[in-house]
């Protein structure tokens, strides 16, 4: 054991490479594997379990919360045992920890999964890729699209807007027409994933494990400052985080009738929310999505993702195919894509998934093209980053805090405190 | 009599209103959660009384949960607790009596170590004690819990402030003339003196076992190993019950949190209600013996 | 003769009984006491980074830490909060439990029951509970929080939230405390208190000159723990912000730091020299308060 991680701990650079060419050699076709999961996916791999006889699989249910799982792999890693061989993130961006020293957990998986089950994830890989490895398999995604309350538009007047200019002026009137109501929030993801993260605006953009692009003062960033900061000044664009308490209310009420939010957003934010929830508004059959408004200066209408989980294998894995095998199975398997809660990030199962969305009555009309469409479209400057969390806290505490009266300055401040958190997460940092 | 002069009877009782409205407002609420909807907990009134129909969704969602896997949970928080407990209990009581009553060279060492021990933040220990359990083989264990719990500072300080404080040191002196062995002082004159300190260390000891969650979240990656503490957080994260934002179709809502909630402190009220007998009793026996 | 050779006997025992008393406590002090803090201190000097190989530095971490932008912001919210929180624990605390101690009623034990209460809920639920009390528009008290809501309607802002903490931290810890120090009241024996009576002391020459005096190394005590909680403020803020994301830093106090780098970053040599720094002052304060208080010397009056 020593020595193996001596030999790591030397080959610096390709300390993973090796790792991985390692245990390919080492591969036991016999060796149990432990694969973490939460309990959301528990049933799936249980499944999978029953379904694969032949397989020793112990499945552990974790906790996918932020930090919960990298701790974890950590500790194991530094003890030198109990390390996982397959573990799903819900919190993707844990994947940067991962991959740096001194844990360098996952494994390169474009080498050892087939080129046509990778070409299956389609842009989704662009995340989970560092310097050419595939270090993620992508299980599902939460690209943005406008979902709007279409009766109540047609009954305003109002269409959803093309671009952001339309978004912006859109605001402005139903500020005036119709105060109280809002068109979605920016708090923390909602606003960094989905606005920051369509746009482009260089802030998480990681182009290897130690260096990142970050630069507040880009036009990219400044174009969503200009749309966002008059929009929570005048109220048509909310503060508050999608789940607090008291936008919640503000959901259930039929006060927010229009949101550029993630694909998930619809069925478990405005569907559970507007459901028996004592007032008389039901988003039943109301609810429909609008393909992305596109950036001024954009020639593509770019979607941002908030959420999305990822499967990683580990490269201690004595039994390669077996964890391999079980991460490519609960990302493909169109049994799971059926029954599978959010968006799938493997093409073939998002087909599959979304059958069942296009015939389903809550919505006001087919999401399905604008799903698909939005899902191939996902702005690449993002990346995951080990400063994820500060990035969002430190908008929160800037932007947020501030930004309806002075978005210049916020921006700058926001930027400011990013350049810390990313140096202190060792990161070299280009503008 | 005292007391009442400045603070009169209805004064008192004044605060002791105040008190319960202030401490029980949030209990209430929480017993109270588990009778509504999720958007029930919304648009109701906060303090209404929901149905005993969504009470019993809400229990067959929680318990159902996993074929049921909560009272594994629970039976394993009963388990690690109790020994852990009988353990800390029996290290933590003749040393609290020893470092009070026995003092010997190095003894003050002993107890600022100890107190030291107690203000060290917890995340330093967090890889120290994994490192030590794995060393052992003992990670995703039982043991690996229990073990670090039954070292319990809190309770050999509360045992050692009270035999300095409340237990004479001539009545230990007569025993001893009399010819009692060390121990059978503990045993025979300390111990019952000190019920009322004892049923304090056992409760807290109790408590912090109950409610540990840093330990076995770190430890235990087994389900069927977890307390009820780390199994209800792994749940309520999976599947967004309290801050939303993690996309799920396992029915666990704020109704079933509130209701594990209820679950889970049950327990430990009902040993304080037995533990607060037992502080009463003291009181007897000091009077008669002090 | 027999009684000197007893009182000889008892010296040359006392050491050794003291010892075997202890020694089963030694063991776990050493085992998850010490040993652990050791190693977990000794961390604070081994620096890793996701780019270069681990090296020992002696200061490393600790700049790193001392740089950190979060650390002044968390510095005074913790601040912020022991100004509010260690008054508003203290007085409810001694109030109560002397208001208890001055006449055990049945409704007295009933008031302490419930004052415990709260602090049994922890972890998810808490932040449940919690969630649902600060938030104005479900809150049993939203009335009361909406005076204090912003425009978004939400009562958590950094104008409000120490208090709120104090309130929080007051409801979960005030229990605990009220059962140790009524333990301690009733532990003083009832002669010392009827002689002060028959004496002609007032209620409040008991309270001042008899009890609290005689429970002063519980006073000491309960300070010393309070300050490092305090200072080592990590559940409340973590328990609402679990709740209600995007209202408060997930780095608001220093504690919550130490966790952050220990968790989120996998950075156990920051963690561990933040810990250390923070160790430092309560301990610093910890040794003022024992000094001042004669705090092991109590018996030997």
């Amino acid at each position: 054991m020593r020595k193996d991680s001596t030999a790591l701990a030397v080959v610096a650079g390709s300390a993973i490479a090796l790792a991985t060419a390692f245990s390919a050699f080492a591969d036991d076709p016999k060796a149990p594997i432990t694969v973490w999961v939460d309990a959301n996916r528990e049933p799936q791999a249980q499944a999978y379990k029953a379904a694969h006889p032949d397989v020793n699989i112990t499945i552990d249910v974790v906790d996918p919360s932020q930090g919960s799982n990298t701790s974890k792999i950590a500790l194991a890693v530094k003890a030198k045992s109990g390390i996982p061989d397959v573990v799903f993130l819900g919190t993707p961006d844990e994947l940067a920890t991962l991959s740096a020293r001194p844990i360098s957990f996952p494994m390169a998986l474009n080498t050892v999964v087939p080129k046509a089950t990778m070409d299956g994830f389609g842009t989704t890989l662009a995340r989970c890729t560092y310097g050419g490895k595939v270090m993620c398999l992508g299980n599902d995604i939460g690209q943005t699209v406008f979902w709007y309350n279409k009766p109540q538009f047609a009954a305003w007047g109002y269409t959803p807007p093309k671009t952001f200019d339309e978004f912006k002026a859109l605001g402005d009137k139903l500020a005036k027409e119709h105060p109280g109501y809002n068109l979605g929030t920016v708090n923390g993801r909602y606003g960094v994933d989905a606005f920051f993260g369509s746009s482009g605006c260089p802030v998480i953009d990681a182009t290897s494990l130690a260096d990142v692009r970050i630069n507040t003062a880009d036009p990219k960033c400044a174009r969503v400052g200009e749309v966002i900061g008059p929009m929570i000044a005048n109220g048509s664009l909310s503060t508050l985080d999608l789940f607090d308490k008291n936008y919640t209310t503000q959901v259930a009420s039929g006060k927010v009738v229009g949101m550029i939010g993630a694909s998930w957003v619809a069925d478990y934010a405005f569907k559970p929310m507007t459901t028996n929830s004592g007032t008389d508004f039901d988003a039943k059959g109301k609810f429909a999505a609008a393909p992305m408004p596109t950036w001024s200066g954009e020639s593509s209408n770019w979607s941002g993702a908030v959420g999305g989980g990822i499967w990683v294998v580990s490269n201690r894995a004595s039994n390669v195919k077996a964890a391999v095998d079980f991460a490519v199975g609960m990302t493909t398997s169109p049994d799971i894509a059926k029954t599978q809660a959010t968006y799938p990030a493997y093409g073939p199962s998002a087909d599959i998934w979304l059958k069942a969305k296009a015939v389903d009555s809550w919505y006001a009309a087919d999401p399905s093209s604008v799903l698909k469409d939005a899902g191939s479209k996902i702005n690449p400057a993002d990346g995951y980053v080990r400063y994820q969390t500060q990035a969002l806290d430190a908008f929160n505490q800037t932007v947020i805090a501030n930004g309806a009266t002075d978005m210049t300055g916020s921006l700058k401040a926001w930027g400011d405190q990013l350049l810390q958190a990313a140096q202190s997460a060792g990161y070299t940092v280009t503008q | 009599m005292r007391t009442d002069k400045i603070v009169g009877p209805a004064a008192r009782n004044l605060l002791f209103v105040l008190a319960i409205l202030f401490f029980g407002l949030p209990i209430v609420w929480l017993l109270l959660a588990p009778t509504k909807t999720t958007n029930g907990l919304q648009y109701m009134p906060p303090m209404a009384f929901g149905s005993f129909q969504q009470l019993g969704i809400s229990a067959s969602n929680l318990f159902g949960y996993d074929n049921g896997i909560i009272w594994t949970w629970a039976l394993n928080s009963v388990w690690y607790t109790a020994l852990s407990l009988a353990v800390s209990l029996s290290v933590a009581v003749p040393a609290g009596y020893a470092l009070a009553k026995l003092p010997f060279k190095g003894s003050n060492v002993v107890l600022f170590v100890t107190l030291l021990t107690m203000i060290v933040p917890s995340a330093a220990l967090i890889l120290p004690l994994y490192l030590e359990m794995s060393a052992f083989n003992l990670t995703n264990t039982p043991w690996s819990v229990i073990l670090p719990l039954t070292f319990h500072p809190f309770g050999v300080y509360l045992i050692y402030l009270y035999a300095k404080a409340s237990v004479p040191d001539s009545i230990i002196e007569a025993a001893r003339l009399d010819g009692c062995s060390e121990f059978g002082i503990m045993m025979r004159i300390f111990v019952p003196l000190a019920w009322p300190a004892i049923a304090m260390v056992a409760f807290f000891g109790f408590v912090g076992a109950w409610n540990a969650f840093f330990l076995p979240f770190i430890m235990l990656n087994d389900q069927s190993l977890a307390t009820l503490q780390t199994g209800l957080q792994i749940l309520v994260s999976s599947t967004g019950a309290i801050s939303g934002g993690n996309p799920s179709s396992v029915p666990i809502h704020a109704p079933e949190v509130a209701l594990a909630a209820i679950v889970s402190i049950l327990p430990i009220l009902m040993v304080f209600l037995f533990a607060q007998r037992y502080l009463v009793a003291g009181q007897t026996a000091g009077a008669e013996k002090g | 003769m027999p009684s000197k050779l007893a009182t000889r006997a008892k010296t040359r025992l006392r050491v050794p009984a003291g010892w075997g008393f202890v020694a089963p406590y030694l063991v776990v002090l050493i085992a998850f006491g010490i040993a652990p803090a050791v190693y977990g201190l000794y961390q604070a000097f081994s620096v890793t980074s996701p780019v270069s190989d681990p090296y020992f530095s002696l200061t490393q971490n600790f700049l790193d830490v001392l740089r950190d932008y979060r650390l002044p912001g968390a510095s005074w919210n913790v601040a912020k909060y022991l100004l509010i929180w260690l008054p508003l624990l203290l007085v409810v605390v001694f109030v109560l439990a002397l208001a208890m101690d001055a006449k055990r009623t049945k409704f007295a034990a009933l008031t302490r029951f419930v004052t415990y209460v709260p602090g049994a809920v922890t972890g998810s639920s808490a932040a449940l509970l919690w969630l649902f009390m600060s938030s104005p528009a479900v809150s049993p008290i939203g009335p009361f929080l909406k005076l204090f809501a912003d425009k978004s309607g939400s009562f958590l802002s950094d104008q409000t939230f120490a208090l709120l903490l104090s309130v929080m931290g007051t409801a979960a810890g005030a229990g605990g405390w009220i059962v140790v120090v009524y333990g301690a009241l009733v532990g003083i024996p009832q002669e010392v208190i009827e002689s002060a009576v028959l004496d002609g002391a007032s209620a409040w020459d008991t309270v001042w000159h008899i009890k609290l005096p005689l429970i002063r190394s519980y006073i000491a005590f309960i300070l010393i723990i309070s300050l490092a909680q305090g200072f080592q403020l990590f559940v409340e803020p973590t328990v609402i912000s679990a709740g209600a994301p995007g209202q408060v830093s997930r780095t608001w106090s220093i504690n919550q730091l130490v966790y952050s780098y220990a968790t989120d970053q996998s950075n156990y040599g920051r963690a561990s020299a933040l810990a250390i720094l923070l160790l430092l002052v309560c301990v610093a304060l910890a040794v003022l308060i024992i000094t001042k208080t004669k705090f092991y010397s109590i018996g030997d009056r």
